[in-house]
């Protein structure tokens, strides 16, 4: 029921909520909602997986009948063994990343209930909100509600190295849980322990008690500091301090950026004409700052930004044909290396791109984000040499990361050659710069 | 100009349109999403542009129905929560776990557009304006930019808000206090 406004004090005059009119859907949005949602149904391929669990034998799954049987009225299931990364999507309720050496299967219900096996390897989920998910490990289960987290069964030879005081283990192996966002909840038969984000917990069968703290006993100890070094966690604390320090820093840093971006004088020129010693600043910080044409979003030029830039029509012909190839070759080159990251050619050609740049970020390596940052703010400051062949060279994420962060200057240099230099400086600092403009700082490696 | 994105009760999707929708069929399903992408598109709009992800808005649409899509089996079409609150609920959720990312920092070159277009006064006083809004939605909290945005834009009344950011009535009261307020100051300091 809706309460009467008149009785909550003055709302805001409507002339000024209205001047802020929302974006409009675009022509055949509801058709690509409805293409992914297809998709996303049907992202575990039957036949290959079915493959892959009789060939790996020996790994902890649920029976073959279940591996046998796919998605059949409201009943989804489904396996994978990774041979490499690979994507698998649970039902419509979480993504999975396996690592390759991963082996896992799945039963999500008709209530949207899931049940993950997980018998090798190490998996990242995205699990969304709505009904059980837990996951089965060999030594321990996962419950969650709905989060971001990590499961690495590890098997026993690295075992021993993580948890230092078994001998002679009839296990078969331990489970490490590093929890990214929401909760979960760590079982086994000898106890539970609840993670919140940021947290790591480890368990393993023949221990007297799930390894990662108990609330209570985390309360009592420093929060950075789950688990101690009397219950062999050494390697787990380590990980633990390094991923809380480098989320605080980066966090630190992002801020410092946010703020500077909002200042007024000064900054006007930052995003594409920056001085040396600025450049010199950011590199010190692994700070980049970029504009570009927003062609991850729109391959034509806005009618009402043409305008803006110039009176001729002949001239904005121009300016339009030349974003366009642009456009075109900033979307092959994000194809290619989201399918050289993911694997997944049929997504290539119905996500965004600006998906799949998000993706080809959330998939690179630990502290690469941090890495890639650091070597291009220092390129560009002069302090490093780029290499020789730069759009061949390095991961998929650095090669997007040079990419972005020279589109600007491409499409500066691309209307020079048809306008004239002069020309094409005064358009690009019309706006002071191209129209995305976009900065980050994730901060620089713990090593450097 | 849309004040209110609320479909007034008799513009809801009809009841057997949302049973087949429930049940899968790919025509009700359509249907559904295209009655319901305007206000979709402008609750994200209003979360997102402010903060400098106006890039964002049509992924962040796309995440909000796949996630209706596939919650939509569980719906209590009987139920308390209207279907137009619960699609709004969600997409103020994906809105708000988007703007807790630390994610990249781009300016909005249609807020740009909307100062720069002079040609006719009334545009002009109307670009301003927005770009006045669009900048002090963009000071507010995320939580409480989502409160006003449920509320001003989207008609939902304080049990609503409370349910779809769950938190309590007493909290959204203030906090939509707190918000006119703060919207008001930033409003009157950019007319000065």
């Amino acid at each position: 029921m809706s309460e009467k406004r008149s009785h909550e004090g003055a709302g805001l005059p409507p002339k000024v909520l209205c001047a802020f009119a929302p974006l409009s859907p675009p022509p055949g949005f509801a058709q690509s909602v409805l293409a992914a949602h297809a998709a996303a149904a049907t992202a575990v391929a039957p036949g290959r997986t079915r493959a892959r669990v009789v060939v790996m034998a020996g790994l902890v799954l649920i029976g073959a009948a279940a591996a046998l049987s796919f998605a059949v009225g409201s009943e989804v299931r489904g396996a994978t063994v990774a041979a490499q990364r690979t994507t698998v999507a649970i039902g419509g309720r979480a993504t999975a990343v396996a690592e390759p050496g991963s082996a896992l299967s799945f039963v999500v219900g008709r209530r949207g209930d899931a049940e993950v096996r997980q018998g090798a390897g190490e998996v990242f989920y995205r699990v969304e909100r709505g009904g059980a998910f837990v996951v089965h490990t060999p030594v321990a289960r996962v419950e969650v509600t709905g989060t971001c987290f990590r499961v690495e069964v590890l098997p026993m030879v690295k075992r021993a190295h993580v948890i230092g005081a078994v001998v002679g283990a009839a296990a078969t192996a331990a489970v490490l849980v590093t929890v990214y966002e929401g909760k979960v909840r760590l079982a086994n038969g000898s106890g539970a322990v609840v993670l919140g984000a940021g947290e790591s917990g480890s368990a393993s069968s023949g221990s007297p008690t799930v390894v990662a703290a108990s609330n209570a006993e985390r309360q009592r100890r420093s929060p950075a500091s789950p688990v101690t070094d009397a219950e062999g966690g050494e390697e787990l604390r380590a990980r633990y301090h390094a991923q809380t320090q480098a989320l605080a820093e980066a966090r630190r840093r992002l801020a410092e950026v946010e703020d500077k971006a909002n200042a007024k004088a000064g900054d006007d020129k930052l995003w594409f004409h920056p001085s040396k010693e600025e450049l010199v600043r950011r590199a010190r910080d692994c700070t980049l700052r970029w504009d570009m044409p927003a062609v991850l979003w729109h391959r034509q030029l806005p009618a009402r930004l043409a305008r803006s830039y110039t009176d001729s029509e002949e001239e904005r012909s121009i300016i339009a044909e030349t974003r366009e190839r642009l456009a075109d070759r900033v979307g092959a080159t994000v194809r290619r290396l989201y399918v050289e990251t993911t694997g997944d050619e049929r997504s290539s050609h119905m996500l965004s791109l600006s998906a799949m740049t998000e993706e080809i970020r959330q998939k690179g390596l630990e502290g690469e984000e941090q890495r890639v940052y650091q070597r291009l703010s220092a390129e560009r400051a002069g302090l490093a040499a780029p290499p020789g062949d730069a759009t061949n060279q390095g991961s998929p994420y650095e090669r997007l990361m040079r990419l972005l962060t020279t589109a600007g200057d491409d499409y500066e240099r691309d209307l020079a050659n048809q306008l004239g230099p002069a020309r094409a400086r005064a358009l690009r600092e019309k706006h002071n710069g191209w129209e995305n403009k976009s900065g980050n700082s994730p901060g620089c490696p713990a090593n450097r | 100009m849309e004040m209110s994105a609320r479909l007034p009760v008799g513009e809801e999707l009809p009841d057997d349109v949302l049973r087949r929708a429930k049940a899968g069929v790919r025509d009700a399903c359509e249907a559904l999403i295209v009655r319901y992408e305007g206000p979709v598109f402008a609750v994200l709009s209003r979360m997102l542009i402010p903060k400098g992800r106006a890039g964002l808005v049509a992924d962040l649409a796309q995440e909000t129905f796949l996630r209706v899509l596939r919650g939509l089996p569980r719906f209590a079409a009987e139920g308390p929560a209207r279907l137009s609150t619960w699609i709004l609920t969600i997409a103020t959720r994906v809105a708000l776990d988007e703007l807790r990312r630390a994610r990249l920092v781009t300016e909005d070159i249609e807020a740009v557009h909307a100062i720069s277009d002079h040609s006719g006064e009334r545009r002009a006083e109307e670009g301003a304006m927005r770009a006045a809004i669009v900048r002090a939605l963009g000071t507010l909290e995320p939580i409480h930019q989502a409160v006003l945005v449920l509320r001003e834009y989207h008609d939902l009344d304080y049990a609503e808000i409370a349910d779809a950011l769950q938190i309590d009535v007493g909290t959204v009261k203030s906090r939509l206090a707190r918000a006119r307020q703060a919207l008001r100051h930033v409003l009157e300091e950019s007319r000065r």
